[in-house]
């Protein structure tokens, strides 16, 4: 079961990697989209939603054509700087990152929006940087709502199967993450240590809705405090 | 005497089924002003506009001379730059501050909220001068109405502003607190003699606070 | 219109198996060029029928017969699996026949300088990657594993593999330029000649034989048998020689 192990680890990687990447990228852009006038707003938002509804394997398709050797992306990153995503754990970090984005930046979104715009407001007239207000106002009072959806964004990137597929392979020890490893279980007749990587998946996720469950307690929308 | 206030904006606000178009000019020296109309006639616009939350679509806002917005001129001041307090209609505390740390917003302009323990003498002084020292550790939704509007007053006063703008400040208040309240106010007004304007469309008031009110009906400015 | 309704108003009066029957063929990954071809001319040949066909690898193939799926006739890419398919007692002893043979090949992108002549060849430092079906589940792996460890080089190589799910997966990595060589067989390597190389041809311990048989129990053993006689006929066996299949 040593296989399992690794496969858990990896995915545990992927995962954090695909997960903080999305929370610094989608709570920055959901901003702008919250706050923001500027043209196009709907089709930018349509495209960023995107990864979410393209089934998975297109988008792994669509990954592979651009990360790959003679893909834009991939040979511009091979000649400049030496670098290689696919078949890589870098390279399904990308694809657990891509699907689940949207998550984040609609829970971000629509936490910010949520948000009276008075708090914001009185800060600004109390002579305090909009930088500083983000900080100090808009995040303490969104969080939960943004939180939310980094949860299910944790989740989604630990399940990513299609996309990670094509563009990372299956390498153990590498890219080969749990769902990964019980396709090629299931595949094999490997009934044992199907069984066993789907519990491993099961505790994981388990973990996550009762972390969430402590964190993020009753309702995740306003994100403000309930007035007695 | 040149006025204290050199206001005259415009701004249409397109609607579902009408376009609301606000069209005031006000020129005053009063201490305090009061601006007297029914809800929905556009006395919180204006007043947003004068603090900057608000662009106008034409004209300008002066004062004490100074150019806080000037269309032709390109100038716009962000409310961060006007040096004008603010008390909001239904407070603006900021929930997950106390409200120790809610009146000392703006003593520090960094990107982090000091802790529990930060105060300045600045801040002592007003929480002495409200009577606020034994709430200073509750939070907003504990706070009675009369009690929040001493602290968003508080708050507003604490970075000095030049000036200081009301949006219904005692609208949530019953009559005993209101007028208890709007008392506490002149006095204020007259200790630190800072300008104030006051959206009120309560004709107490208008009698007891102002030395000069000006209504504003759909969306215009009426002098009395 | 009248020749449609007239046919339509049959298929509703007469239940008989030999109108609209659905043949499901499983079959590996490497026979799906020419089965494509035979199917239509098969569907030709008996009214009413319709081809299914369900291309992977062929371990995946046999378990998803095993959890019950539907399926008729079963074509494998070695023997091992369909022993296994026998063993699990879904197909018959007798019922097995084998229709062609391949040959295993070492494939490089084309265009590239890499020029492989022999398997020892691949231990060099320009081979950072080379694509090999998983041998737990794809035939061609197990062969490839079998060839390399008779020349006592599958754990030296075995850390630049990279395991695919199925040949065609690996004729694809190759394709791409993702990996510097792949394990594909012959008549793999023949169906993108633009995009890969066949570099030299790899000897095998056993032959490549493709063995294929209808699976016990379907409901449409007649037009199974039908099939596999179909594929074994001069007609069927044509086919395959055009995309380069051997003799049995």
């Amino acid at each position: 079961m040593d296989e399992a192990w690794i496969a858990l680890r990896l995915t545990l990687k992927v995962a954090g990697v695909a997960t903080v990447i999305n929370m610094l990228l989608g709570v920055g852009i959901a901003y702008l989209f919250a706050r923001k006038q500027f043209v196009g707003k709907n089709v930018g938002d349509a495209i960023l939603t995107l990864p979410m509804v393209l089934p998975p394997t297109v988008l792994g398709y669509y990954l592979l054509v651009l990360l790959g050797k003679h893909g834009p992306i991939g040979y511009f990153l091979k000649k400049y700087f030496d670098i290689n995503l696919i078949f890589t754990w870098q390279g399904a970090v990308i694809a657990a990152s891509m699907v689940s984005f949207p998550l984040v930046f609609k829970a971000a979104r629509a936490a910010f929006e949520s948000l009276e715009p008075q708090y914001e407001q009185a800060a600004r007239v109390l002579g305090v940087s909009d930088a500083a207000i983000f900080f100090r106002v808009t995040l303490p009072l969104a969080w939960r709502g943004i939180l939310a959806g980094v949860l299910l964004s944790f989740a989604r990137s630990a399940g990513e199967f299609g996309a990670t597929l094509m563009v990372a392979g299956s390498i153990p020890g590498k890219t080969q993450t749990l769902s990964i490893a019980v396709y090629e279980a299931v595949q094999a007749g490997q009934d044992e240590m199907a069984n066993f990587l789907v519990l491993l998946i099961s505790v994981v996720c388990m973990t996550v809705l009762l972390v969430s469950g402590k964190l993020v307690p009753g309702r995740v929308a306003s994100g403000v405090h309930d007035h007695g | 005497m040149a006025n204290l206030w050199n206001i005259a904006v415009s701004k249409e606000y397109a609607g579902k089924n009408r376009t609301f178009n606000l069209d005031v000019k006000i020129q005053s020296s009063a201490e305090r002003l009061v601006l007297f109309g029914v809800s929905g006639s556009g006395k919180t616009q204006l007043l947003r506009m004068l603090s900057g939350l608000v662009k106008p679509d034409q004209g300008s806002i002066e004062f004490e001379g100074k150019t806080l917005f000037n269309r032709n001129a390109a100038v716009n001041l962000s409310p961060q730059e006007r040096s004008l307090g603010y008390v909001f209609q239904e407070y603006a505390l900021f929930p997950h501050l106390t409200v120790i740390q809610n009146i000392a917003f703006s003593s520090n302009k960094g990107w982090f909220n000091k802790g529990q323990s930060f105060t300045d003498e600045n801040v002592e002084n007003w929480l002495e001068k409200f009577e606020l020292k034994n709430l200073a550790y509750q939070y907003p939704h504990q706070l009675s109405g009369g009690q929040s509007q001493r602290v968003a007053l508080a708050r507003a006063l604490v970075c000095q502003p030049k000036a200081l703008l009301l949006d219904e400040p005692f609208s949530a208040l019953d009559d005993g607190l209101r007028k208890a309240l709007r008392m506490e106010l002149y006095e204020l007004q007259k200790q630190l003699s800072i300008p104030m304007i006051l959206i009120s469309h309560n004709l107490d008031d208008v009698r007891s606070f102002s030395d000069e009110v000006i209504q504003i009906r759909e969306g215009r400015a009426i002098s009395e | 219109m009248k020749k449609i309704s007239v046919s339509l108003l049959l298929n509703l009066l007469l239940p008989i198996q030999v109108f609209a029957a659905d043949l499901t063929v499983s079959a590996a990954a490497s026979l799906t060029n020419a089965f494509k071809e035979m199917a239509p001319i098969f569907e030709k040949q008996n009214p009413g029928t319709k081809v299914l066909l369900n291309f992977a690898a062929s371990g995946p193939l046999l378990q998803q017969i095993i959890r019950g799926a539907p399926v008729d006739v079963f074509a494998s890419a070695d023997q091992e699996t369909m022993t296994q398919a026998q063993q699990a007692g879904f197909v018959k002893a007798d019922d097995q026949k084998i229709f062609a043979s391949n040959t295993l090949v070492v494939i490089v992108p084309k265009g590239g300088k890499q020029n492989p002549t022999e398997l020892s060849d691949l231990t060099k430092s320009q081979f950072q990657k080379i694509a090999i079906g998983l041998p737990a589940i794809v035939p061609v792996g197990r062969y490839t594993k079998s060839a390399l460890e008779k020349q006592n080089l599958w754990t030296t190589l075995e850390p630049k593999m990279i395991g695919t799910q199925s040949v065609r997966q690996a004729l694809d990595y190759v394709a791409r330029g993702e990996v510097d060589a792949g394990f594909v067989y012959s008549t793999d390597a023949a169906i993108t000649p633009n995009e890969v190389k066949r570099a030299f041809i790899v000897p095998t311990e056993m032959p490549i034989l493709y063995p294929i048989a209808p699976i016990k129990g379907s409901q449409n053993d007649v037009i199974a048998s039908k099939f596999i006689a179909f594929v074994g006929s001069t007609q069927g066996s044509g086919i395959l020689k055009s995309y380069g299949f051997g003799k049995p």
